[in-house]
């Protein structure tokens, strides 16, 4: 009898138990108050750009009768460039063969841009008072500004393609040429020469030399990893190997060799956004500026349209440093100084992206570069015909930072051409000729 | 129908029902512990340092600095600068003998006279504008084993720390029996380049926090001082190269034993230390 009790007794106990630790079970709350939040995964790496900074002009051109000035300051330009922007542009007219102004008669005003735009990107840029179309394989890389009977005329801004022909034109409402003039005027205003490239497409060099300081610089690498929560919808379902290759199955993250990141997406599909009529250039902008990535003082350089599809195609943006952008003439370290993206089916399938962010420290050695007429006969020496060239610009040379054992690298300045998308340095070191005047 | 038989069924059937549950909420208490301890450990580490000392504002328009060593010799015969001739021909009590070394850009001086130490800390800069050339431009920093007083520069009411491998100093004061006899001194010219953006002191205490630098100590860990401070990167100051000096963050903290200097960059985040046990 006493055992049976002790077995009802302890079969009591058990359902108790079970029941007060189900019910535990079934209402567990975590004590929220008591963990400190983690930080919540942000994303975000640097920080992001207003699309005039990023999508600039690099040159302002003056013509004066026979004479062509060209200022390069990125000061006087951004003046200029502004200026532009608040122009109101009206009455677009896209037959460029009637009332177009002609240069000679009066001052006109040019700004350059380093690649071409699209028409979408030109209306975020500037104010239409009108709605226009262009046909979609024109593109504008240049804006040119006259007045007719001097201050007091009508003002027409000619839209130009890299060959220097009308695109379209318009009349424009709060801009006067005395303006533009007052903006481009300094002690950099200087002679250009003209000078036809491959597609006819026309650049300006400086005919006189060019004195432009050696800058150190700092710089440090950038994780990689804090690119996946950019890159991936669902960072919990990437994996890593070994190597530091992120992949979610669909695509992949790694580094390249020389601090740069590289994406790839393996099979983009069809295109889910049709009605996305952004073009290439607007739409890297955005992608870029969505998770705050302008570690540097990027500045939209290079456009590649898809020849299948209008609304694909390659952009890329460049670090700029003053007045001059840079480049890495080595073929692996190319992408270091750059964000190149490439959209296929209306998606990012590939995307290269400095790993590096860099300040300025001080400005070291003056260098003296080359006239326009000396960098014609030196490519012409080297059997270079530049016909057969994109571009030719001034820059500054980045090497490659895994050759440096320091947080700190030079950046030269110097000529360099572009051939096959590919940038090359016009004269060797030796060939340069340096005037050493010391840090002041 | 055997009712004692049945009631042991459901004792063991109850008894297994109970150990899973037991086990599963166990499991829900673990993951719990498992979510807390990663923040838990930096909280952990914050709550246990004392902040005994104002954290300051960032200062605007702060640039990276460039400093070269100044030669104390005007020509190839080694003669001194008009400054240390002077220095040197002193009658009074500060009258010195001046030996260059090191391709003139250090020079050791001896007192005539050996001076007295003042009792206070507060005291060390007068005597080093009397005694020493440019004595106005240089801190005091600290007091080695031997009773050695070691002063570093200041550029723009900012110090200027030097990590080197050979134990630089800026100036180095040699004391014997509670006088100075004798010192080493170098002088850097420096000026100010590009302007750049630097995190605030807090960030800087943060990031210390975070790298667990101070995660060591387990208690009684003071911050007493933190300031706005100027550290070369990597250089040599034995090849005359312009030195680049980072704006950074420098972080004074007493623990039981010792007191500690650590140097957030404020450009980079990076955590340093002079590595000479300063």
């Amino acid at each position: 009898m006493t055992k049976e009790a002790f077995k009802s007794i302890f079969l009591t106990v058990l359902v108790l138990l079970s029941i007060t630790l189900t019910f535990s079970i079934w209402f567990y709350q975590t004590d929220y108050e008591s963990i400190t939040p983690p930080n919540t995964t942000t994303v975000s790496i640097a920080e992001s750009k207003n699309i005039h900074d990023v999508i600039k002009p690099y040159l302002a051109v003056n013509y004066r009768g026979h004479q062509i000035l060209g200022q390069d300051s990125a000061e006087s330009v951004s003046k200029l460039y502004e200026l532009f922007q608040k122009g109101q542009y009206t009455n677009v007219s896209t037959d460029v063969k009637k009332n177009l102004p002609s240069r000679g008669q009066n001052p006109s005003y040019e700004i350059v841009f380093p690649a071409p735009l699209t028409i979408d990107t030109l209306k975020r840029l500037f104010t239409f008072n009108d709605n226009f179309i262009v046909r979609n394989n024109l593109y504008v890389d240049r804006i040119e500004v006259f007045q007719s009977n001097g201050n007091q005329g009508k003002v027409t801004a000619v839209f130009r393609s890299q060959n220097d022909s009308a695109v379209f034109y318009a009349s424009v409402n709060r801009m006067s040429t005395k303006q533009l003039s007052d903006a481009i005027t300094s002690e950099n205003l200087r002679q250009y020469l003209r000078q036809s490239l491959s597609h006819e497409k026309h650049v300006y060099l400086p005919i006189d030399k060019t004195k432009v300081n050696s800058e150190r610089v700092f710089y440090r690498t950038l994780d990689l990893k804090r690119y996946i929560s950019v890159l991936y919808k669902d960072p919990d379902s990437v994996s890593s190997t070994k190597n530091a290759v992120y992949s979610d199955g669909g695509s992949q993250l790694e580094e390249n060799p020389g601090n740069v990141l590289h994406y790839i997406k393996f099979n983009p599909g069809i295109n889910k956004n049709k009605n996305n009529q952004d073009s290439v250039i607007y739409r890297s902008y955005e992608f870029i500026n969505g998770y705050k990535g302008w570690t540097n003082s990027f500045v939209y350089d290079e456009f590649e349209p898809s020849k299948k599809h209008s609304q694909d195609g390659e952009a890329g943006f460049r670090i700029q440093l003053g007045n001059y952008l840079i480049y890495n003439t080595d073929y692996l370290g190319r992408y270091l100084p750059t964000v190149k993206l490439n959209w296929k089916s209306g998606q990012l399938t590939e995307l290269y992206s400095t790993l590096i962010d860099m300040d300025p420290i001080y400005s070291k050695t003056t260098y003296e570069l080359e006239g326009a007429n000396e960098v014609i006969v030196e490519l012409v020496s080297k059997h270079i015909q530049p016909s057969k060239l994109e571009d030719i610009k001034i820059g500054y040379n980045l090497s490659n930072v895994t050759d440096s054992n320091s947080d700190q690298i030079e950046l030269t300045p110097g000529w360099f051409y572009k051939q096959n998308g590919q940038w090359y340095p016009v004269f060797t070191d030796e060939k340069n000729s340096i005037n050493r005047r010391g840090f002041e | 129908m055997n009712w004692s038989k049945t009631k042991t069924i459901f004792i063991i059937c109850f008894l297994l029902l109970n150990i899973f549950l037991a086990y599963e909420f166990y499991q829900r208490q673990s993951e719990e512990l498992t979510m807390d301890s990663p923040t838990q450990d930096i909280t952990q580490t914050k709550n246990n340092v004392k902040i005994d000392t104002e954290i300051p504002k960032t200062p605007e328009n702060v640039t990276f600095i460039i400093g070269e060593q100044q030669s104390f010799v005007k020509n190839d015969k080694n003669d001194l600068i008009d400054s240390l001739k002077s220095l040197q021909d002193t009658k009074d009590y500060s009258a010195q003998t001046i030996k260059v070394t090191n391709n003139g850009r250090t020079i050791e001086g001896t007192f005539e006279h050996p001076v007295d130490i003042p009792k206070q800390n507060k005291n060390y800069q007068q005597i080093i504008q009397k005694l020493i050339y440019k004595g106005n431009e240089y801190t005091y920093s600290s007091t080695d084993k031997d009773g050695n007083l070691h002063f570093i520069q200041v550029f723009d009411s900012t110090p200027v720390y030097i990590k080197d491998h050979n134990g630089f100093t800026f100036l180095n004061l040699k004391v014997k029996n509670h006088q100075i006899i004798s010192y080493t001194q170098r002088y850097f010219v420096f000026t100010k380049t590009n302007k750049v953006d630097i995190i605030n002191a807090t960030g800087a205490y943060d990031n210390l926090i975070q790298n667990n630098i101070l995660s060591g100590y387990k208690k009684n860990i003071t911050l007493k001082k933190i300031n706005l401070a100027y550290f070369n990167s990597i250089g040599n100051v034995d090849q005359n190269d312009t030195m680049v000096f980072f704006p950074t963050w420098h972080m004074q903290v007493k623990t039981e034993k010792d007191t500690h200097h650590y140097f957030v960059n404020a450009v980079s985040s990076e955590v340093q230390t002079l590595g000479n046990g300063e």
